[in-house]
């Protein structure tokens, strides 16, 4: 293995060299011949486990894998595979280590190192090792410098080399349940907001006619084809299982956040994450995702894998903010939604704070003014939120 | 079998050997053979049945019963025993704790007495089997510590899983936190009343949180436990891997390689006379020896009683050294042959037994005032330097010419022998002599004085009488007038000399104690060493009527590795025979005899009559090589070990060193080159040697070939590395030519570090130019890099002219690259990593 090498001496090292130090000392003011060459047989050995952990290290070579997706507070399988290269000699009680450290704020409190421990990896030959690791926070964290290290044969002496080398890896955010709660709501947005409203002609494509039925509306009826049949018949309209949802997040936490207004931030993003993968999953629509934090973000696009992966990431490194990021977010948002998009805010404030206000009053232009009325809006902090959502 | 087995086994081995350490120099196998039992048993009952295993309160009954009956031998003991009793102490406490339920701490105690227990063997052992012992020691030690590390490296990795270490760490941390009163007054109490032994009593851990030391190890569990059973380290099974081959195979070459730096320090570090300190409880300690502890004679006496030279060793220790070189010129003398070295002169025989004659008072040897030419002409010195040695008797060849004034020698003409006032310390003299003549040291010298023949005629006749019917039958034989003194007595020094009916042989005889020693010599059991043989010609000259006395000194023929001078050893010990030679009998011409010899007083007749050592054959003669063998060992090894000092480490370890060097200095010295376009010259006096010549000698030359070889063959593969790593430094320089040069392209790679740092590395499918045009495209998609995304593909272009183009970069192109490269490596430095690109809607 490449990169820089270093040897350090342990703590049992320190100790060993400090009663060696003593046994020399005494020995050659004494001229104790027999305790001298006791102690120069066990310097020797200092030095002999010196040379043999610097050949062990030279020929290993280390790879990590990671899983693809991360969620936080899941655990993954982390393998870790070590070759040694060398021919003849081989390699004793390694430890292959990967630093995982946060960047900017999100996991940046994080500074774990993920180990694994090969008591013997015989030359030429590759030994793998995979263990369970968890991160607790989203976010995106910096991967490396990978190292690896030998303490064979005492312990005294640890011998380190360290690539410069250095990756990155996103841990997307803590996904949850969505409740029955949330279930019904969408499929009463599916068809029309308290069942009052008929359905839109414009989005609703024209399936066909049939005959009349008591109940149906007469501004149902196909006058044309009812001459043309000669009796009254109805038109059908398909009514789509899978409406085009909005989900807009709002990060907002006070100047001064304490645990709870964090808490609501992360809840709000593992909601809007867990709708994002439920939709993805589902498919046959198409997907806006909108985040007001510190740095403002938007994506949409039909609702497929890499939309999803997208809509993570970007979920996993939004940040709250303590300004008011959502008014503008709204006016970009409302001017290309579709006027049949199902649209839902997910915000961090108070029940209380007005957030149904200002997104009616959002809007630019009536077309723009009626989607900003179409806007649920659901907040983290309401008790209600397990009718929604849990998470475990 | 695992490592924990493996590591008790080892534990058991070590605590034996320790033990045989400690008692197999004193005589007793007693305690090793019963620690021997109880570490079988602990192995058996306690690590693999688990029926016995004793836990803390046992254990601290042991130990207090331990350190109570220590403290009693203590009191009661001789001294010289006191440092046994430590050492047996610690044996028993290593003997207990194998019976304890086993622990981190259980081992690592058992390991720190068992070093401890090699540093006070040290002590009081130095014996040459304490080396073996040692050697075979450190290996089990050595393996032990190897055993143990592998053993904790598994529980603190495995037993918790990936995240344990710094579980661990933390619960370390916590558990530092709070200082258990009742804890350390426990420790303190026990302290007072067992002393250092409180180390290993066991006192109850208050949580397991808060011990470290007493985790007992544990095998998977947990989350990475069962991402084990996903996926195992593929080599898990240490036979099939060759893991337990190789695990010894590298123990036996770190034990090797500890052992030759531990000697290596043995030989390099200074001696400087070291402190006596004296630790008076303690009786002998091979610590507080002095540094020079005289060496007691083996073979030399200035009295002789027959048959107790037979137990004698063959030892090798060295006595004294004396070089030669002519007195007018200084130039070494080169000597043919043997040269006997006088101690001391025995005139009375009495059963079986030689004595001096009456000493007188002892005067000063003074130079003579006239030392013209003729006295000094063929004189040759003798310059001798005798090791601490707890005899006076001084040594040298004889007769003597005092070139010297030295009060320290003096010469007790009563019994003409030199001897000095203070023993027991090193000493050197200079002497010159008159005994040798073209190299050879003469048989026939001149009287100093007057000689009292009557005295050297007396023999035992009525206890003798086959020896006198034995030389009167030698002398009928050959037929000798009773006037040929010198013929009669070369006779008899050939015939016992000569091979036949006599036969050397230091080892001890069968006597009849009826007889006296020689007369058994010569009539019944005619095998003996030197002292028979000068006895028996000794006597049988006087039976004769020839006047004869015996010598008793050392004959040496051994040059040093130099050849400069005699290094005459303990078993150069050796008995000859002087017959005295009236100047009437005295041979004719006396060729080659120095000038100023007088010979008015008659002349001594150095004579001989010990055959050589017989050849043997067979197993007798086997164990008798082995037995030589092992004492040369064991007086290499006091020689070389135990007594080594300053002034062997200057002579030896050194020696080598200026060897080396000498070589060297000799190819910086301009002068022999000079010298090869110069006359010869004739007769040039050779100097003494210098230091450098010693050091030339063909021995060390070889050593020193022998060192270097080795050095060569250690360092055999990093012999190619270092001249690459030479040729790349002076190719560097432009030796190689510029095309050569690697910080021509030295920069690219700084490109490929800095884009490394941005998570881009090159893939091996990849060119340069590819990489570079993706790199660029990566960096683009970055917001705060795009502005950087072309400085990639224009980096890599330098880099194919140069490489590829042979071209080297002019100023401004460099200059170009030079500040490209500290763009991207401020920018990707000081921005935010690959990943966030995408972020932006």
């Amino acid at each position: 293995m490449g990169g820089q090498r270093r040897t350090t001496l342990s703590r049992e090292g320190w100790y060993y060299v400090g009663a060696l130090g003593i046994a020399i000392a005494w020995a050659v003011l004494v001229e104790a011949n027999l305790l001298l060459l006791l102690a120069g047989a066990f310097l020797g050995a200092l030095v002999a486990s010196w040379r043999l952990a610097r050949a062990m290290i030279r020929g290993v070579e280390v790879r990590w894998r990671l899983p693809t997706r991360i969620y936080a507070g899941e655990s993954f399988l982390v393998t870790v595979e070590v070759t040694n290269t060398r021919k003849r000699l081989g390699s004793w009680a390694l430890v292959a280590q990967e630093e995982v450290s946060g960047e900017e704020g999100r996991g940046g409190k994080a500074n774990v190192p993920l180990r694994a421990f090969f008591p013997y990896v015989p030359p030429r030959a590759t030994c793998r090792r995979a263990f369970l690791a968890r991160l607790p926070e989203r976010g995106r964290y910096r991967l490396g410098p990978p190292r690896v290290w030998t303490r064979f044969p005492f312990g005294l002496l640890r011998h380190t080399s360290t690539l410069e080398r250095s990756g990155s890896l996103t841990v997307y955010p803590r996904l949850g349940c969505l409740a029955s709660g949330w279930m019904e709501r969408h499929r009463a947005a599916a068809l029309g907001d308290g069942g009052g409203r008929r359905p839109s002609r414009v989005s609703n494509e024209f399936y066909g006619v049939r005959e009349w039925q008591s109940g149906d509306g007469l501004r149902r009826l196909h006058w044309r084809a009812s001459a043309r049949h000669a009796k009254l018949v109805v038109r059908q309209h398909e009514q789509p299982r899978n409406r085009n949802l909005a989900v807009l997040v709002d990060l907002w936490q006070p100047a001064e956040p304490d645990a709870a207004d964090r808490e609501s931030v992360e809840r709000a993003v593992s909601l809007a994450a867990t709708v994002v993968v439920a939709v993805c999953s589902a498919g046959r629509s198409n997907l806006a995702l909108a985040v007001a934090g510190r740095s403002p973000s938007w994506t949409t696009g039909p609702a497929s894998m890499p939309r999803m992966e997208q809509a993570l990431e970007q979920l996993a490194v939004a940040q709250a903010t303590g300004g008011d990021a959502l008014q503008e977010l709204l006016q970009r948002v409302l001017g290309q939604v579709r006027p049949d998009d199902e649209l839902v805010l997910i915000g961090t404030r108070h029940r209380d704070s007005g957030d149904l206000e200002r997104c009616h009053a959002a809007g630019n232009g009536p077309a723009q003014r009626t989607a900003a009325r179409r806007i649920r809006v659901i907040h983290v902090a309401d008790p209600r939120l397990g009718e929604y959502f849990r998470i475990e | 079998m695992n490592v924990r087995r493996r590591l008790d086994l080892a534990i058991g081995a070590m605590v034996v050997l320790g033990a045989l350490l400690i008692r197999a120099g004193q005589g007793g196998l007693a305690l090793p053979s019963g620690v021997l039992a109880a570490a079988v048993a602990a192995f058996w009952l306690t690590d693999v049945t688990g029926r016995i295993r004793l836990r803390g309160g046992p254990i601290n009954l042991a130990i207090i019963a331990i350190g109570v009956a220590t403290v009693g031998r203590f009191v009661a003991a001789p001294s010289s025993f006191e440092v046994q009793s430590l050492a047996d102490a610690l044996v028993c406490v290593q003997v207990v704790l194998l019976f304890e339920e086993k622990t981190l701490r259980t081992w690592w105690d058992l390991v720190a007495l068992g070093v401890f227990l090699a540093i006070v063997a040290a002590a009081f052992n130095e014996g040459a089997w304490f080396g073996t012992l040692m050697a075979a020691y450190l290996f089990v030690v050595l393996s032990v510590l190897a055993l143990l590390f592998l053993l904790r490296e598994r529980i603190e990795y495995d037993g918790d899983g990936a995240w344990g270490v710094g579980t661990q760490s933390l619960r370390g941390i916590a558990g530092r936190r709070g200082v258990d009163w009742r804890r350390v007054r426990k420790v303190a109490l026990a302290t007072l009343l067992v002393g250092p032994a409180s180390l290993f009593l066991r006192f109850r851990e208050p949580s397991p949180r808060r011990s470290g030391r007493a985790a007992e190890p544990s095998h998977g569990g947990g989350r990475a436990a069962a991402a084990d059973r996903r996926a195992r380290p593929v080599a898990s099974d240490p036979a099939r891997s060759g893991m337990e081959s190789e695990f010894w195979r590298r123990m036996t070459r770190i034990t090797l390689a500890a052992l030759s730096v531990g000697m290596a320090v043995f030989l390099a570090v200074p001696r400087f006379g070291g402190i006596q300190f004296s630790l008076a409880r303690f009786g002998y300690l091979a610590w507080t020896r002095p540094a020079q502890e005289p060496a007691r004679t083996v073979g030399f006496s200035d009295r002789v009683q027959l048959g107790e030279l037979e137990a004698a060793v063959d030892n090798a220790e060295q006595v004294l050294d004396i070089a030669f070189s002519e007195h007018a010129s200084s130039r070494r003398y080169r000597i043919d042959g043997s040269v006997y070295l006088r101690g001391v002169v025995l005139t009375t025989y009495s059963r079986g037994g030689w004595e001096t004659g009456p000493s007188g008072p002892g005067i000063l040897l003074r130079r003579p005032d006239s030392s013209d030419a003729a006295q000094t002409a063929g004189l040759v010195r003798q310059r001798v330097t005798i090791e601490p040695l707890d005899r006076p008797e001084l040594f040298c060849v004889w007769p003597i010419v005092v070139t010297n004034d030295d009060s320290r020698v003096r010469l007790d003409p009563g019994r003409e022998r030199l001897y000095r006032e203070r023993v027991n310390r090193q000493f050197s003299y200079v002497l010159g002599t008159t005994a040798f003549d073209g190299g050879v040291q003469m048989d026939l010298v001149p009287c100093d004085g007057r000689v009292e023949s009557r005295s050297l005629l007396g023999w035992p006749s009525q206890a003798l009488p086959g020896l006198a019917a034995k030389a009167r039958q030698w002398v009928a034989e050959a037929g000798l007038a009773e006037a040929d003194v010198l013929g009669r007595a070369r006779l008899l020094e050939s015939r016992l000399r000569d091979p036949g009916h006599f036969e050397y042989t230091l080892e001890p005889q069968p006597r009849d104690p009826a007889l006296d020693p020689i007369e058994d010599f010569i009539a019944n059991h005619p095998r003996g060493n030197c002292e028979y043989f000068a006895a028996t010609l000794a006597l049988m000259l006087r039976s004769q009527g020839i006047a004869s006395r015996m010598i008793v000194g050392y004959k040496c023929d051994a040059l040093d590795d130099l050849g400069e001078f005699y290094r005459v050893r303990q078993s150069h010990a050796h008995a000859w025979v002087e017959a005295y030679l009236a100047p009437e009998r005295l041979p004719a011409p006396r060729p080659g005899h120095h000038p100023a010899a007088r010979w008015t007083e008659g002349g001594w007749l150095r004579l001989d009559p010990t055959p050589p050592a017989p050849g043997g054959g067979g197993v007798a003669t086997l164990a008798r090589g082995m037995q030589y063998w092992l004492q040369r060992i064991e007086v290499f090894w006091n020689q070389y070990i135990v007594h080594w000092n300053g002034a062997r480490q200057r002579e030896i370890a050194f020696g080598v060193l200026a060897a080396l060097a000498m070589p060297l200095r000799r190819l910086m010295d301009l002068t022999p080159w000079g010298g090869l376009f110069a006359e010869p010259e004739e007769d040039r006096p050779a100097a003494d040697p210098t230091p450098g010549e010693r050091a030339l000698s063909p021995s060390r030359l070889g050593l020193s070939v022998v060192l270097v070889g080795l050095l060569v063959v250690l360092c055999r593969r990093r012999i190619p590395f270092a001249i690459r790593r030479l040729w790349s430094a002076l190719s560097a320089r432009g030796v190689g030519g510029p095309d050569r040069r690697p910080s021509a392209v030295e920069f690219y790679r700084r490109l490929e570090r800095i884009l490394a740092r941005q998570g881009l590395t090159r893939g091996p499918h990849q060119t340069q130019r590819e990489f570079a045009r993706r790199a660029g495209a990566r960096l683009a998609q970055c917001g705060g890099l795009a502005p950087l995304a072309a400085l990639p593909v224009g980096i890599a272009e330098a880099f194919y002219q140069v490489r590829f183009g042979g071209e080297p970069l002019d100023r401004s192109q460099a200059t170009a690259v030079e500040e490209a490269l500290g763009r991207l490596a401020g920018a990707i430095d000081g921005k935010p990593r690959r990943g966030q690109d995408g972020v932006s809607p």
